[in-house]
């Protein structure tokens, strides 16, 4: 009984000791752990701040920012390309060009043309997305081979990237994205045409005499978006010349026709005015015709359509009463 | 005296980067974080320009354009709302609610200071 009181009296001992110094381990731990992130806060912030500065420095002064915070290693330089990743697509002119030189000089740009051959689909994904940020003409030979990657999300990012790029050469890419056989949504090929600059509507025209439906719907429907007047022959030419294709689509039909009335391309009129009345033609095609000739200018529109308004079903009626 | 500008946006990284360049301009850049606390600094104290964001939590910048208009007594100050592109219903109700001017995001830093510049010398 004795020694069990010794036994006891030990083991309480080594107890208080060994919480002693476990709660001592904790406190240590713990703070070198704050002290590590108030390091980490006040090095960002530092970096944080050289980043803001590239809104307001010029010439000399750019160019040293510019390699300084091309130059930040480990952690710190990840956390430069995060924020500048992030900022990137809310700005433009001279402090976008600023960012992406950083960016740029920190070998992004290589890394991303690197990984987007990568084996990972995730890791050719990750690439498109910021090669479209980064933009330049370098990057739209990648990410229009990446529009034919064999998985559908890497081709579906890399339609939004080069809508981010924003570059007029990626125009017949992504008409060609329009395709019914690409699996990318019409949706996401046809915002990221709408976002590049100085488009040649040749591309649309010729998209709009393509054999798959999928290519000649969208372009119709961008050109009208576009108010691309250029194309507003062809447009009306793929209207007429829908009815006897083999793939006949009433959403071509109906996006045409949308679109002409957007254009106000009054040689058409006419034509509306019969598609919104036939009875062979689906209803969707002839309220979209009645929406087209409703947009049409002029009273030789108004007169056609006071003759429509005596011939088609109450849809359209219902359409053309406001115009 | 120089001018007082409030930025009013949730997005920190737009907030630092709006008011590191009006400050380089030589303003004095006051900011929220979101649309109610923009009301409040903008009721409170004498800015001579609001800049807001226009999607933020808890309150939009139309709406606190809407209420800054409405306070009594109104808070007349000229606000240039930043808008996402595509958004043409936020610059109509923003006008309609008495937003002064507007700048479409991705914008200018530059070219945003040369409109504040612009209003704030009329």
């Amino acid at each position: 009984m004795l020694v069990s009181w010794d036994v006891l009296a030990i083991a309480v001992v080594v107890l208080v000791v060994g919480c002693i110094v476990a709660l001592a381990a904790v406190v240590v731990i713990k703070g070198s752990r704050h002290a590590r992130e108030r390091r980490r806060t006040v090095h960002e912030n530092a970096v944080r701040s050289r980043i803001m500065a590239l809104a307001v420095a010029e010439d000399e002064a750019l160019d040293a920012l510019v390699q300084e915070l091309a130059s930040t290693p480990g952690p710190l330089g990840d956390h430069v390309e995060q924020t500048l990743l992030r900022m990137i697509p809310e700005v433009r002119g001279d402090v976008r060009e600023a960012m992406i030189s950083v960016l740029a000089a920190r070998g992004l740009l290589r890394r991303s043309l690197q990984r987007i051959s990568s084996r990972s689909a995730i890791q050719r994904a990750g690439a498109a997305e910021l090669l479209g940020v980064l933009g330049g003409s370098e990057v739209i030979r990648p990410l229009t081979a990446a529009l034919r990657d064999k998985n559908l999300e890497v081709r579906l990012v890399a339609a939004r990237a080069l809508g981010v790029a924003a570059r007029p050469e990626a125009g017949g890419h992504l008409v060609d994205a329009l395709s019914l056989t690409s699996g990318i949504p019409h949706s996401v090929a046809a915002t990221a045409l709408l976002n590049l600059p100085d488009q040649d509507p040749t591309v649309y025209i010729e998209g709009l005499r393509d054999r798959d439906a999928g290519i000649r719907y969208g372009s119709a429907a961008v050109v009208g978006m576009l108010l691309m007047s250029e194309a507003a022959e062809a447009l009306f030419e793929c209207l007429l010349a829908e009815g006897g294709r083999e793939n006949a689509s009433d959403v071509v039909v109906a996006a045409c026709a949308r679109s002409l009335g957007r254009l106000s391309y009054k040689p058409a009129t006419s034509e509306l005015a019969e598609i919104s009345c036939s009875s062979s033609a689906s209803s969707s095609v002839r309220q979209a015709a009645g929406e087209a000739l409703r947009a049409m200018p002029g009273a030789e529109a108004r007169e056609v359509r006071r003759h429509v308004m005596e011939r088609a079903d109450a849809d359209v009626r219902r359409i053309l009463v406001d115009a | 005296m120089p001018h007082k500008i409030l930025v009013v946006d949730d997005d920190a990284d737009i907030r630092d980067l709006v008011s590191t360049k009006l400050e380089s301009s030589g303003y004095e850049v006051e900011t929220a974080g979101d649309g109610v606390a923009g009301l409040e600094l903008a009721t409170n104290n004498g800015y001579s320009l609001v800049i807001s964001d226009v999607m933020m939590p808890g309150m939009s910048g139309v709406d606190m354009v809407r209420m800054m208009r409405a306070a009594e007594p109104p808070v007349s100050v000229p606000v240039i709302l930043l808008t996402a592109k595509n958004q043409e219903r936020d610059i109509e109700s923003g006008f309609a609610a008495g937003i002064t001017d507007y700048v479409v995001k991705p914008f200018s830093p530059r070219e945003l200071a040369a409109r504040v510049a612009g209003i704030l010398a009329r």
